[in-house]
């Protein structure tokens, strides 16, 4: 397992969501996604999704589903629901707010 | 729509609730998968499952983190305790009896304990929404001494209530006996507790009905009145009649049309059983004792309850109630009236004196029974202390493993949690027999009031977690302060200190129990053995009559005067008395007032003559014997009557009117204070020549009694025939409501006896297994067995002393307390002091014997070797 940048406090769930937004995936997609679009630099212990999933579960942000997978096994699929886009929507802002504080003071400091 | 954030927490919880199993396979897909992956790009298979394996990371710190997700932390560890709390449990099978049992007992007792409360106090009647349901009381403000005014609501008073009130439903009721047998039988029908309840009454308070519709409509005077019965009666009188509807049966003699039964759940109103509901407006039909009330609608007074309406409130009741009764009590020009809703509880209706009695009672057995719980909480206490030096050394390895000293006491604490709860569960259990109990004791009493309901469940909760903090977090405090020395640990040497101070604090509740035991029976026997009146000179004399003169009063009448005059001329010591003096409560209760007074006293009748004063040794105080001619109309009274009603005059003169039978009657003398309806308080008492009736016999014990007794009926009435009792036997029966009181006190005095003999017991045992090595050592290097002893005697004189002293100390303040219950008897009674004395010392010895023995049989070659 490669070295893993320590990722900001709640942003693996802004990251699933944002994953989930545009499809419903299980969660060996969701890593395989994360690990895609972030060009290999977020490669998390896969296993540690699974804990964040249950919290957005738990929160009602995402629903899940039974289903079969590529090679034809049980796997569970997540979708997003409305209550995960609002979340997504508030998350992302503060999200953005925060990195633009951050770039703020790097570059002007 | 989005749904609230706990609303879909909740539907989340619901929906995934088996989210382990969920997660497992879901990890195990994701492994295939990427092991599948893997798998596509080499040959090796073994290369693609540890490279799967390694991209998934440590998947037990996953399943960790998701179960914490879904269950708090808290509530894990809580899990992990309490499941090897049940280990630890099987474990220690003896300790862990021994811990429960004691438990069991204390909050048994506890719950018990509070559920009579509960009954008497805090319960409503047995109907649906109870809470709303109220008595009304009725009080007039006058200023009287000792007695009251009597007075309240009318039976008009109820139909204006009825006919204006809009926050309340009210209903009219008079409590009633009846006897009842279905019609053409012959006997006197079966006796039954009964009502005359307002026609109303069955859909106000909503009585459940099996069978019929109730009182439908007012009762019309002339018609044949309607009865409600029990399940019990219907069962037992009517054999289950399935059309016992409409059947005629006879009530105390009368026609009577049965419209109802009620249902099985509903066993009367309170410490009342209800067998029989007759409508109150036939109550003039019935002969009832408020049919004057009911014919003269004026009159005073009839009892009201009532339901609070839908959508109204208790003060707007109160404030209703009070206007109505106001206008309704200005029109008919009668002093105002104060009124106030009480509760339906049982201890409500009860007058204040018998309320305050039995409050104090309560209050007594209540202190008696938080004190055995406490002396049960420091006898398990002490046992949690021992037993921590044999966990000390799991306790340090798990300190030292990184435990924090609040997560081990955490676990200690949940470890006591399920000994306690156990034993709690146990208890309930205890409280659910305690009806029956009760009704072993008092078969008139109503059973479902002491029913467990949840009250009494929420309370054993609360005592359980009570006992539990109690018990278990001082020694779990001190189990975890542990003293670091080098790599081992020890506890701290404080817990010895402390087993100190518990076994003070049991021995003094155990003398405090004992003590109270002690005086509370030598208080009764001293009341039975040394009466203030001649009990064990006297004979009691009943007569029997052929049964043809049992049911002519006259010719009853015509004995009765036959023999007061044989008693007259006779040569033995011989009087009359309406009621056999001393047989529980004799006499007949009633009410009296003085002429021109409002104020109304309680007082007992003992129908009783002179002569028989006299055979009882019972002496005048002041005044003169009343004639025995019952046409003088002269009676003599006790001093606390006459204290009560002229509390600062002379009553000899004073003229007085008895309610029963409206008669005057002229005070001539005072009698000394005597014990003769009750052992407890001496009763205000009024003694007048015995009315009518058919009197007893009061002799005076002499050679050849029954001989020369039965020679002086005969001269009277050959037909006659005696039975002679003494009257130390009847004495017996009065004893009971005492013995009663003795019993649950010595029962308690046992108990706390027992528990503190097992306390002294476990912690000398611990003892002299702590100092196993030492006494072999010692015995090893020439010591004797006597000087072993002394040491050990040592190691718990001053626990003992302070035991004592402080256990010495409460009970003078317990015997302060219980002074109304010990029949004049002195709180600091010597003999009471030294049976208490010798029982603690036996105790003692019991307990200390074996471990003891076990001691001074330590073999110090075992010893030495062992090391």
């Amino acid at each position: 397992m490669a070295a893993v940048p320590d990722l900001l406090p709640g942003t693996l769930d802004l990251l699933i969501l944002r994953i989930l937004a545009g499809d419903s995936l299980h969660g060996y997609g969701i890593a395989q996604r994360l690990k895609l679009l972030s060009q290999d630099v977020l490669q998390v212990g896969e296993s540690s999704l699974y804990p964040a999933l249950q919290r957005l579960l738990l929160n009602g942000y995402v629903d899940a589903e039974w289903g079969p997978s590529d090679n034809n096994r049980r796997a569970r699929f997540y979708t997003i629901n409305r209550a995960g886009r609002r979340q997504l929507t508030a998350e992302r802002k503060e999200f953005d707010q925060l990195v633009a504080a951050i770039q703020r003071v790097m570059e002007t400091a | 729509m989005i749904l609230p954030a706990f609303l879909r927490r909740l539907i989340a919880r619901i929906k995934y609730r088996n989210f382990e199993r969920d997660l497992a396979q879901e990890i195990e897909t994701h492994r295939s998968l990427a092991e599948a992956a893997f798998a596509s790009g080499s040959d090796d298979a073994g290369d693609a499952r540890y490279r799967a394996a390694r991209a998934l990371g440590n998947t037990t710190i996953a399943r960790e983190d998701s179960r914490a997700t879904w269950i708090p932390l808290y509530l894990q560890q809580f899990q992990q305790d309490a499941r090897y709390a049940l280990r630890g449990l099987r474990r220690q099978p003896g300790f862990s009896a021994a811990v429960v049992l004691m438990l069991m007992i204390g909050l048994g007792l506890f719950a018990g304990g509070y559920s009579v409360v509960n009954g008497f106090f805090l319960r409503g009647w047995n109907v649906p929404e109870s809470s709303r349901v109220f008595r009304v009381g009725a009080e007039r403000r006058a200023a009287p001494a000792a007695g009251t005014v009597y007075d309240g609501f009318s039976f008009g008073a109820f139909k204006y209530l009825l006919a204006n009130a809009k926050a309340g439903d009210y209903i009219a009721m008079s409590i009633e006996t009846f006897r009842i047998k279905p019609e053409n039988t012959e006997g006197r029908g079966t006796h039954t507790q009964g009502m005359l309840m307002s026609s109303n009454a069955i859909e106000t308070l909503r009585i459940p009905l099996q069978r019929g519709q109730g009182f439908a409509g007012v009762h019309r005077p002339g018609e044949t009145p309607r009865i409600l019965i029990s399940d019990a009666v219907w069962r037992r009188v009517f054999a289950s009649d399935p059309n016992i509807i409409g059947r005629t049966v006879r009530a105390r003699d009368v026609a009577a049309t049965i419209v109802g039964v009620t249902a099985r759940e509903f066993d009367g109103l309170g410490e009342r059983p209800l067998d029989v509901v007759a409508e109150l407006e036939a109550a003039p039909q019935f002969d009832a004792g408020v049919a004057d009330e009911i014919k003269d609608e004026t009159r005073c007074c009839v009892t009201l309850v009532g339901r609070i309406r839908e959508g109204f409130s208790r003060q707007q009741v109160r404030e209703e109630l009070e206007l109505l009764t106001t206008q309704y009590r200005r029109a008919l020009r009668l002093p105002d009236l104060v009124v106030s809703l009480g509760s339906t509880a049982p201890g409500e209706s009860l007058g204040r004196t018998k309320s305050n009695g039995l409050v104090m009672a309560l209050t007594l057995v209540g202190s008696g029974i938080l004190l055995v719980l406490l002396l049960t909480c420091a006898n398990v206490g002490n046992l949690y202390l021992a037993r921590s030096l044999r966990r000390q050394r799991e306790i340090a390895v798990r300190l030292s493993l990184g435990a924090s000293r609040a997560r081990v006491v955490r676990q200690l604490l949940t470890e006591g949690l399920v000994m306690a709860a156990i034993a709690g569960a146990g208890a309930f259990a205890i409280t659910t027999s305690v009806p029956i109990l009760l009704h072993m004791i008092e078969d008139n009493v109503s059973m479902s009031m002491f029913a467990a309901d949840w009250r009494v469940a929420l309370f054993t909760v609360t005592g359980v977690f009570a006992t539990c903090l109690l018990v278990s977090l001082a020694p779990a405090l001190q189990t975890t302060r542990i003293q670091w020395r080098g790599a081992t640990a020890s506890i701290s040497a404080r817990t010895g200190q402390m087993r100190g101070v518990v076994l003070a604090v049991q021995i003094a509740i155990a003398t405090v129990l004992v003590l109270s035991a002690a005086l509370i029976a030598r208080g009764i026997l001293q009341a039975a053995s040394a009466p203030d009146f001649a009990l064990h000179s006297t004979i009691a004399v009943t007569l029997q009559v052929p049964a043809d003169v049992r049911e002519d009063s006259k010719a009853r009448d015509r004995i009765g005067e036959r023999l007061a005059s044989a008693v007259k001329t006779s040569d033995l010591e011989i009087g009359l008395a309406g009621t056999i003096p001393a047989s529980g409560r004799a006499g007949l209760s009633t009410g009296v007032n003085v002429p021109q007074s409002e104020v109304e006293f309680r007082t007992r009748l003992v129908p009783i003559s002179t002569a028989a004063l006299k055979v009882l040794d019972v002496p005048l105080t002041r005044g003169r014997w009343a004639s025995d001619d019952a046409k003088a109309g002269e009676a003599v009274i006790n001093e606390t009557l006459a204290r009560q009603i002229w509390p600062d005059g002379e009553a000899v003169g004073r003229r007085l009117t008895l309610h029963f039978n409206k008669k005057d009657y002229v005070i001539v003398g005072v009698t000394r204070d005597a014990h003769l309806t009750a052992l407890d308080d001496v009763e205000p008492m009024i003694h007048a020549t015995a009315t009518s009736g058919l009197p007893h016999l009061l002799v005076r014990d002499a050679p050849d009694l029954a001989r020369r007794v039965k020679a002086l009926v005969a001269s009277v009435d050959p037909s006659l025939t005696i039975t002679l009792t003494p009257l130390s036997d009847s004495v017996r029966q009065t004893l009971m409501t005492a013995m009663g009181a003795a019993a649950i006190a010595s029962a308690l005095g046992a108990i706390a006896l027992i528990l503190a003999i097992i306390g002294v017991f476990g912690v000398f045992s611990y003892l002299v297994e702590e100092r196993r090595r030492e006494i072999g050592i010692r015995l090893a290097l020439g010591a004797s067995r006597r000087q072993v002893r002394g040491a050990l005697m040592r190691a718990v004189r001053s626990p003992v002393i302070m035991g004592l002293v402080a256990g010495l100390t409460l009970s003078a303040i317990a015997g302060m307390a219980l002074r109304s219950l010990l029949f004049g008897l002195s709180p600091a009674d010597p003999i009471s002091y030294g049976l208490v004395a010798v029982v603690l010392t036996a105790a003692a010895l019991i307990a200390t014997a074996i471990p003891l023995r076990r001691a001074l049989r330590i073999d110090p070659a075992a010893t030495l070797k062992a090391d």
